[in-house]
């Protein structure tokens, strides 16, 4: 296993969950998400030396595949968004996987009622570990945007966790 | 009811670790690397001859390509064959009763009356004049009136006495 192999695998190990969960905001599917995290992934692998923020690059391509992707099928997309809010989700999110208590559980839930985009930065804060301006760089917005719309987030969790657990599921 | 704050929330989110990915993704960005990293150490003296080919055989192509236009264009003039004369089609007569109504017998029109040559009339008029006359007329298709009649004698007194004293009439 030569230098290269081990650096790409620090950083898949580093971010690859994050990533996973970023891209599954993006997508309909685990199985798209996965698409766009390879995609996106082996993009910044061979470009990496040329950016100034190899992280904000990571994550920016990674939202470009999912984008395109859920473009390409967006028809499809429809059809499954439109399925989704008749029935509950089959495929329950990555962080519902495991509550280790009543509280995470609530975390967890309070997660599904964030929006797209609120819940786009919280996994690139909290899991990816980017600063504000890497966010604004990945996802091409301004860094007090960025700013504000986390810390809406916040305060949409915080309300969230308040309310009742039978309310929020 | 539980209430947190931002920071705790925070906490608590970063305590909460997403799932790990498939292993198949991680696979499928091992082989998708090595294969950017099989092209990308390719001899750069290799790549300069893959890219001489391919320029080589591009131009070739074209040259092929211009090549044949230009022969396309002057075929007629320099290997063609000789000027042929021009044939029209000849439309084959067609049987004028091919498509006739049985029903319908088409005949031919009377010809017209033949008119009398310089020598009939010139042999007329030494024969007879009114030979030539009748023979004008009938050309023509004109009924020329008859000779004219002698006119009916006149009556005079001497008539009348020569009548009644000899019973004759003229």
């Amino acid at each position: 296993m030569d230098q290269a192999d081990t650096d790409w695998q620090a950083w898949y190990d580093r971010h690859g969950p994050a990533l996973l969960l970023f891209a599954r905001q993006l997508t309909r599917s685990l199985a798209k998400a996965e698409d766009a995290m390879h995609d996106g992934f082996v993009r910044f692998w061979k470009q990496r030396e040329r950016v100034d923020d190899p992280a904000a690059y990571l994550y920016r391509a990674v939202r470009h595949a999912a984008l395109d992707r859920a473009r390409s099928d967006s028809r499809r997309a429809r059809r499954e968004l439109k399925l989704a809010r008749e029935r509950p989700p089959a495929e329950p999110p990555p962080w519902r996987h495991a509550a280790r208590d009543e509280a995470e559980a609530q975390l967890r839930s309070a997660l599904d009622t964030l929006e797209p985009g609120q819940r786009e930065l919280v996994v690139m804060r909290v899991w990816g570990g980017l600063t504000f301006t890497q966010i604004a760089t990945a996802t091409d917005l301004p860094r007090s945007t960025v700013a504000a719309r986390y810390a809406s987030a916040l305060n949409a969790l915080q309300q969230a966790i308040a309310l009742p657990a039978e309310e929020l599921l | 009811m539980t209430g947190f704050d931002s920071d705790e929330i925070e906490q608590r989110l970063h305590a909460m670790r997403p799932a790990e990915p498939d292993p198949a993704v991680r696979r499928r960005v091992r082989e998708s690397l090595a294969r950017s990293t099989e092209d990308a150490s390719q001899p750069s003296t290799y790549r300069l001859v893959r890219r001489s080919l391919a320029l080589a055989a591009v131009l070739a192509v074209a040259g092929l390509a211009a090549l044949l236009i230009q022969r396309s264009h002057k075929a007629p003039v320099a290997e063609g064959p000789p000027d042929q004369p021009v044939v029209e089609h000849q439309v084959p007569a067609s049987d004028p009763n091919e498509h006739a109504d049985p029903l319908f017998v088409e005949r031919p029109d009377p010809p017209p009356s033949a008119p009398p040559t310089l020598l009939a009339l010139d042999r007329a008029w030494r024969d007879s004049p009114q030979a030539f006359n009748d023979l004008l007329d009938r050309a023509s298709g004109l009924n020329r009136p008859s000779q004219p009649t002698e006119p009916d004698p006149i009556l005079t007194v001497a008539d009348a006495r020569r009548w009644i004293q000899n019973e004759e009439l003229p």
